[in-house]
């Protein structure tokens, strides 16, 4: 059963003189548990598809309905609320919150969500535990490596226990063994939480862990393969 | 949560942020300070009143007001008193004649006021005797240890308040309105003024006791001789009075006592200080207003700095604030924080700045500043040239209201800079 589904979605942009197709007729369905890559070079339109998707940005036309809601027809007030509740993002620069802990980034967007702080605790500890850093859940964001970091950024992700995980080149400023130790981390909470993990990349060790990669040229879907 | 990330996000920039709340800091000292040097110099000026010149509350005949015109008399004074001494509100009470006199002396004349006073009735109510004997300090400053030539000094020089008896007429005058006559204790002045009957008439008078108050303009218009003296020299009645000056309690509220009066005598004219000396009230209420307006003016000066800062912090934060709206930061949360922020970032100046004011108003209200160079001005306008800055403590809450209340207005412009960035472009800025 889809829980994802992309229909026909065109976004132009016309903020210069010259209009931009970024995403030009996109139709695609996620299903549930999925951990797919979708790969181009820049410019193909792989981020703002991945924004579209996680209900930062909104299609010129076509649909993307996620649990029967079409993200296109929703309000900027129940946009952040979609995005809270439904999805995890992980961003290329990290970007966590400088002046909270490791323990305190996790803990943020449940705060939002108003979970007890009970719940909050216990699942922030799990979650830091299962990225691996256990012993740095009081480490803020500046006393840790890149890797630390990102690690941090997907425990933060699936905090809110959300539908999709959306990973914008995750990957992109970490070294080999970084990667590797994300990348892993990742598969394994995709199988043990069951979330879906959307990334866009063009990072080749990425579309090898890539359980389905769609190539994305010009806006337009070229390949979609599982593998 | 939002608390805590806008608390710790101020000292991200240290320096910064230090910056901003130094200038809060001395904006606050500056303006609270200067405030209570005019506070204290207000209220100064109200208690001496009360103490030297008016009392707390007079009585008089409403026509008297009109002309000062001496038949207008209270009816039934002494029965008046009587009751009044009785009030638990009440201190003390003092019967007056008043009427406008010409003194003239050997070289010179002048109009004043002249008050015919039971010495030790108005010892009870007003402080002039002390502003006489107050005077015998100058003795001890001029270095004359010696007992009974201080005693001598202190007869040559200020004299007494009707506390010697003579054979002649005593009247005590302002040390200005000495000046001005050219006189010194014990010389002579002839005092004309008229009589109940219409005709004038003359008596002479010999100076027992200069006193100094800091209004010099009542130094130069205020006189005051025994009662029973100018009664007999007038034609009135010894009993009579034309005013009934009253001291209240320490913690008596000024206006029921008034009102109270005022249902019980409907056929007499009951004034507070405030009526009686209108300018002085005026002042004080006046300076009220004005202190805060110079207060929300520095406030208003600070808000600058302030909308500059946090412009700054959104411009430096644009990768975090659309991190924050991508992961479900609602509009209101943001615009919380940058908002709290600024509040944090104002009101630790603030405070730091408040806690520093008081302790200097404190200290200084205490020992007194003294300026000695405008001294001859100060007692020109009837202020003291030791100034005791004073204020309530109502003015630090309202302060502390005023900062919030800036920093809120400050933090509009920046946090709506904030709701404005969109997250998928915020994210995608490279700093």
């Amino acid at each position: 059963m889809k829980i994802l589904d992309i229909k026909n979605v065109h976004k132009i942009y016309n903020e210069t003189a010259v209009e931009v197709n970024a995403v030009n007729g996109v139709t695609l369905g996620f299903e549930k548990g999925e951990f797919a890559a979708i790969v181009g070079p820049s410019g193909s339109g792989k981020t703002t598809l991945l924004n579209m998707i996680g209900g930062l940005d909104q299609p010129t036309s076509g649909e993307i309905i996620v649990n029967s809601t079409n993200i296109g027809d929703l309000k900027p007030s129940q946009l952040i609320d979609f995005r809270m509740n439904y999805i995890g993002f992980v961003f290329q620069a990290y970007n966590l919150i400088p002046v909270l802990t490791a323990k305190e980034n996790v803990e943020f967007i449940m705060h939002l969500q108003g979970r007890p702080k009970k719940e909050r605790e216990a699942r922030s500890k799990e979650l830091l535990e299962a990225v691996g850093l256990g012993d740095r859940i009081d480490s803020r964001p500046s006393k840790m490596s890149g890797g630390q970091q990102q690690r941090v950024a997907v425990a933060r992700a699936l905090a809110s226990k959300p539908k999709f995980v959306l990973a914008d080149e995750p990957t992109a400023n970490l070294d080999s063994k970084s990667t590797e130790t994300l990348l892993d981390i990742m598969e394994k909470l995709n199988r043990e939480e069951g979330m879906t993990f959307i990334f866009s990349t063009h990072d080749n060790r990425v579309v090898k862990k890539a359980r389905r990669v769609v190539t994305v040229e010009d806006g337009q879907v070229k390949s979609d393969k599982e593998q | 949560m939002i608390f805590s990330i806008a608390w710790k996000n101020i000292w991200r920039n240290r320096m910064r942020s230090l910056i901003v709340m130094i200038a809060v800091t001395i904006g606050m000292v500056g303006g609270i300070f200067s405030s209570a040097i005019m506070k204290g110099m207000s209220e100064q000026r109200v208690k001496e009143a009360i103490k030297y010149e008016v009392s707390h509350i007079q009585i008089h005949h409403p026509k008297f007001l009109e002309n000062q015109e001496m038949t207008y008399d209270i009816p039934g004074a002494g029965k008046k008193i009587q009751h009044l001494k009785g009030m638990p509100e009440i201190a003390a009470v003092s019967k007056r004649l008043e009427m406008p006199v010409m003194i003239k002396s050997s070289t010179t004349g002048t109009g004043v006021q002249l008050l015919g006073i039971n010495p030790e009735h108005e010892k009870q109510v007003t402080s002039i005797y002390k502003a006489v004997y107050d005077s015998a300090a100058v003795a001890e400053n001029l270095n004359i240890k010696d007992g009974e030539k201080i005693q001598n000094f202190i007869e040559d020089s200020v004299g007494h308040y009707f506390d010697k008896k003579t054979r002649s007429k005593q009247i005590v005058i302002g040390e200005k309105l000495a000046e001005q006559l050219k006189v010194d204790v014990k010389s002579k002045l002839i005092v004309n003024l008229q009589t109940l009957d219409g005709s004038l008439t003359g008596g002479v008078f010999r100076v027992a006791g200069i006193y100094r108050i800091t209004n010099s303009a009542t130094e130069n218009s205020m006189a005051f001789v025994k009662k029973n003296e100018l009664a007999s020299l007038v034609g009135l009645e010894n009993g009579s009075a034309h005013e009934i000056a009253i001291k209240l309690n320490e913690g008596v509220e000024l206006k029921s006592v008034v009102k109270k009066l005022q249902t019980k005598y409907p056929e007499l004219s009951v004034m507070s200080w405030k009526d009686i000396q209108p300018d002085l009230g005026m002042v004080t209420e006046w300076l009220d207003i004005m202190l805060y307006v110079v207060m929300v003016i520095i406030l208003l000066a600070l808000a600058f700095g302030i909308v500059n800062t946090m412009l700054m912090v959104v411009l430096e934060r644009v990768k975090e604030l659309g991190m924050l709206m991508a992961i479900g930061m609602n509009r209101l949360r943001v615009f919380s924080m940058i908002m709290l922020e600024t509040i944090f970032l104002s009101i630790t100046g603030g405070i730091v700045g408040m806690v520093i004011a008081a302790l200097l108003v404190g200290y200084y209200g205490e020992n007194g500043i003294y300026l000695k160079s405008f001294s001859q001005g100060f007692e020109a306008v009837g202020y003291s040239p030791v100034l005791y800055p004073e204020i309530g403590i109502q003015f630090y809450l309202t302060i502390v209201l005023l900062i919030i209340l800036a920093a809120i207005i400050a933090s509009i412009y920046p946090a709506i800079k904030a709701l404005r960035l969109k997250p998928a472009e915020a994210l995608r800025i490279e700093i």
